[in-house]
């Protein structure tokens, strides 16, 4: 069976969504925790979380870069490969 | 200008040629051939003087304008979209990590040149990426206003 790449980056936009929609919920969770508890100090996990947030952005936005691009190319070019067709 | 059917493009009759037209003499003229398409209709004819000379090399030249901005162009942005996001995916994610190491480790792996260099790198990654996406997008919409795109509209 042949992966296509498209599906590879929609998945990857799909994990990338997830761990930041994750990420953030959870770090305001914390935030919220640490401000009506402050002698915690989840400095480790604070850090975790935000590894997730910042992971499932950039992973999130660099699959739909790519995914734009790919599309925007093909509109381009598809564009002139009709014309010349017509 | 007038799109006609014409003759064939006589090989020793072709004033300029690039990688997708050619700009012929004929004994109508001059005209504008897709390269490699020496049968078909040429794709513009202009008349034999030299006004219809000046007005053939201009439309010749606006066409391969257009190659380059709509057809050339846009597969370099792309390429540099395709390497440069994932690129910057890595290194945000190995930057983030590192500061996350930073951390769990209590400061001992420290933020040195290296650390430095990986989020300067990050940046500029993040950037071309970025910008290259964003000329692409304005060349699709360039291309749907643009009056004198790829003919055939």
């Amino acid at each position: 069976m042949r992966i296509r790449p498209s599906r590879i980056l929609a998945w990857t936009t799909i994990v990338g969504g997830v761990c930041w929609a994750v990420g953030v919920i959870a770090g305001s969770a914390l935030y919220g925790v640490v401000s009506l508890v402050p002698r915690l100090q989840p400095r480790a996990g604070a850090e975790l979380v935000q590894w997730i947030w910042f992971a499932g952005y950039a992973l999130t936005l660099g699959s739909v870069a790519v995914l734009l691009a790919d599309h925007l190319r093909r509109q381009l070019l598809g564009d002139q490969r009709a014309s010349r067709e017509r | 200008m007038d799109e006609t059917s014409g003759e064939p493009v006589d090989e020793a009759n072709v004033i300029a040629r690039s990688r997708s037209y050619e700009l012929v003499e004929t004994s109508d003229g001059y005209a504008i051939w897709r390269a490699g398409d020496p049968s078909g209709a040429p794709l513009a004819v202009f008349p034999g003087d030299d006004a219809g000379y000046a007005a053939a090399d201009r439309d010749f030249r606006r066409r391969n304008r257009q190659v380059r901005t709509y057809v050339i162009l846009p597969k370099v942005l792309a390429a540099v979209v395709f390497v440069f996001a994932p690129l910057w995916v890595v290194l945000k994610m190995t930057a983030d990590g590192w500061d996350l190491f930073v951390v769990l480790d209590g400061g001992s792996l420290g933020s040195g040149a290296a650390y430095r260099d990986v989020r300067f790198a990050e940046g500029v990654a993040y950037a071309v990426w970025l910008g290259s996406l964003a000329i692409l997008l304005a060349l699709f919409l360039l291309r749907s206003v643009d009056p004198g795109a790829p003919e055939g509209r």
